[in-house]
């Protein structure tokens, strides 16, 4: 950044003294420095001339500018505090207070999405469990296939996987994840977690069936759809939870977007 | 230089990290005029100072479990930096300072100047001095302006002004030397200003 001092050859030359100067009048000089400083000062008006100057302008600074009293209290209340105990935060992070209803919201579509997701899952969990001893892998077949003809247009299924492993992931309440943790894992062991992530392979494949597939694999899905028309038929509700979390999802990321944006701008 | 009673503000640091709202507030009634004035200072607005001190308290409160120790109030201190760092970049410029048609009679009269006798000014043409001073300060890049607040408002030394802004030493030296610069620049428009603190200086 350029100097706008009149005479920039001499501030040049002197920009070792000039920080000498500025030291002295806050009184930070170490005793070796004063000494080297006075001696400079002795031969040196510019200098002599600057501190002069330097200590008028701190005083007047204090002077005009002094102290003024907090205008109310800034005691903090329980209902400021609302929904976030004292947690251990580095003092250097920047507040996220950035979009604060933006992120609120962010959390209550995080929230949403979660629990239609776990809704759902818990949901088709109960009907393979009432619906007979099904392999977890056709199981998990028939999830997806659900999921397709749930979302055949939407193409809603990628971002719901995001979601619930967002969800997981990031600040959700811990409790969610261990709540839904034990009866899934008690009913079939292992198959929750697979879920999302069957959804999202199956889900891509459904705008090509049969274009670069292999036959087999496309009659078996086939076969496991006709099969499953009897017992796992498509329930009202879970074409209900499944667009709710979908829409949940789609619209927590956009908060987050938006969250994001504005608090990076 | 730091008159604080450090035992006591850390003896009310522990209490607080166990949730002690009581003792927490009584370091925010120790420290916000400090803070008030910095947010005050830096943003040249009451409203965003009042705004920005009460945001970093909250702050201070959910990350003193974080508190590693030192002086409470440099910790303190950089948080409200911080916030008031975001919040300028967050309106993309300073907000603009209070105008004199929104303060009170009382908050124009200037005088609560530190020393009552305030020299040869007189007591009339105080608040348009105090104008110009603050839109010098208002000028200044956010940095030097720090610096400044803080050396010659706040009266830190030179480490603690280190430990609030994470600038290094030399940093700190160049930064209260270049916003002093540009505000004596400044001021030799209206040497009317500097005059009396000159005639001080033996």
């Amino acid at each position: 950044m350029p100097m706008r001092l009149p005479f920039p050859a001499l501030f040049n030359r002197h920009r070792r003294w000039d920080q000498y100067v500025s030291a002295s009048v806050d009184g930070e000089l170490a005793p070796a420095e004063t000494a080297t400083f006075e001696a400079h000062l002795a031969g040196c008006s510019r200098c002599r001339q600057a501190l002069h100057e330097e200590r008028a302008l701190k005083r007047m600074l204090a002077a005009q500018l002094p102290e003024q009293p907090a205008p109310r209290s800034f005691a903090l209340t329980p209902g400021m505090l609302a929904g976030a105990p004292p947690a251990p935060r580095p003092a250097s992070s920047p507040a996220l207070a950035a979009g604060g209803q933006v992120m609120a919201l962010a959390r209550v579509m995080q929230l949403g999405a979660a629990a239609a997701l776990l809704g759902f899952a818990a949901l088709l969990v109960a009907d393979f469990a009432a619906g007979g001893p099904g392999a977890s892998f056709q199981a998990a077949g028939d999830a997806a296939d659900t999921r397709m003809s749930a979302g055949a247009e939407s193409d809603g299924a990628p971002p719901a996987a995001t979601a619930a492993t967002n969800g997981r992931l990031t600040e959700g309440p811990p409790a969610l994840p261990t709540v839904a943790g034990g009866p899934q894992g008690q009913a079939t062991g292992g198959q929750p977690g697979e879920t999302p992530k069957a959804v999202a392979p199956d889900g891509a494949q459904a705008p090509a069936p049969g274009s670069a597939f292999e036959p087999p694999s496309a009659r078996d899905l086939q076969a496991t759809t006709e099969s499953g028309e009897g017992d796992n038929a498509l329930r009202p509700y879970q074409v209900v939870l499944a667009m709710v979390a979908v829409a949940c999802a789609g619209a927590w990321l956009l908060a987050r977007r938006a969250g994001g944006a504005s608090s990076h701008a | 230089v730091t008159s604080e009673p450090v035992a006591a503000d850390d003896h009310l640091v522990s209490l607080s990290k166990d949730g002690n709202l009581e003792a927490f507030n009584r370091l925010v009634e120790r420290h916000q005029a400090s803070v008030y004035n910095l947010c005050l200072r830096m943003t040249g607005s009451r409203q965003a100072a009042e705004d920005t001190t009460q945001e970093a308290f909250i702050a201070a409160y959910r990350a003193i479990g974080g508190f590693r120790g030192g002086n409470f109030r440099s910790w303190l201190l950089r948080i409200a930096a911080n916030r008031v760092k975001d919040d300028l970049r967050r309106h993309h410029r300073r907000r603009p300072p209070d105008s004199l048609d929104e303060l009170s009679a009382a908050e124009q009269a200037p005088l609560q100047l530190a020393d009552p006798n305030p020299g040869p000014e007189h007591r009339a043409e105080g608040a348009a001095l105090s104008r110009i001073v603050e839109a010098a300060l208002a000028e200044l890049p956010e940095d030097q302006r720090l610096a400044v607040v803080l050396a010659d408002l706040q009266e830190l030394d030179y480490a603690e002004i280190a430990e609030v802004t994470g600038w290094a030493l030399g940093t700190v030296k160049s930064r209260i030397n270049r916003g002093r610069a540009r505000l004596r620049i400044h001021f030799t428009r209206h040497p009317e200003l500097l005059a009396g603190y000159r005639r001080l200086d033996t």
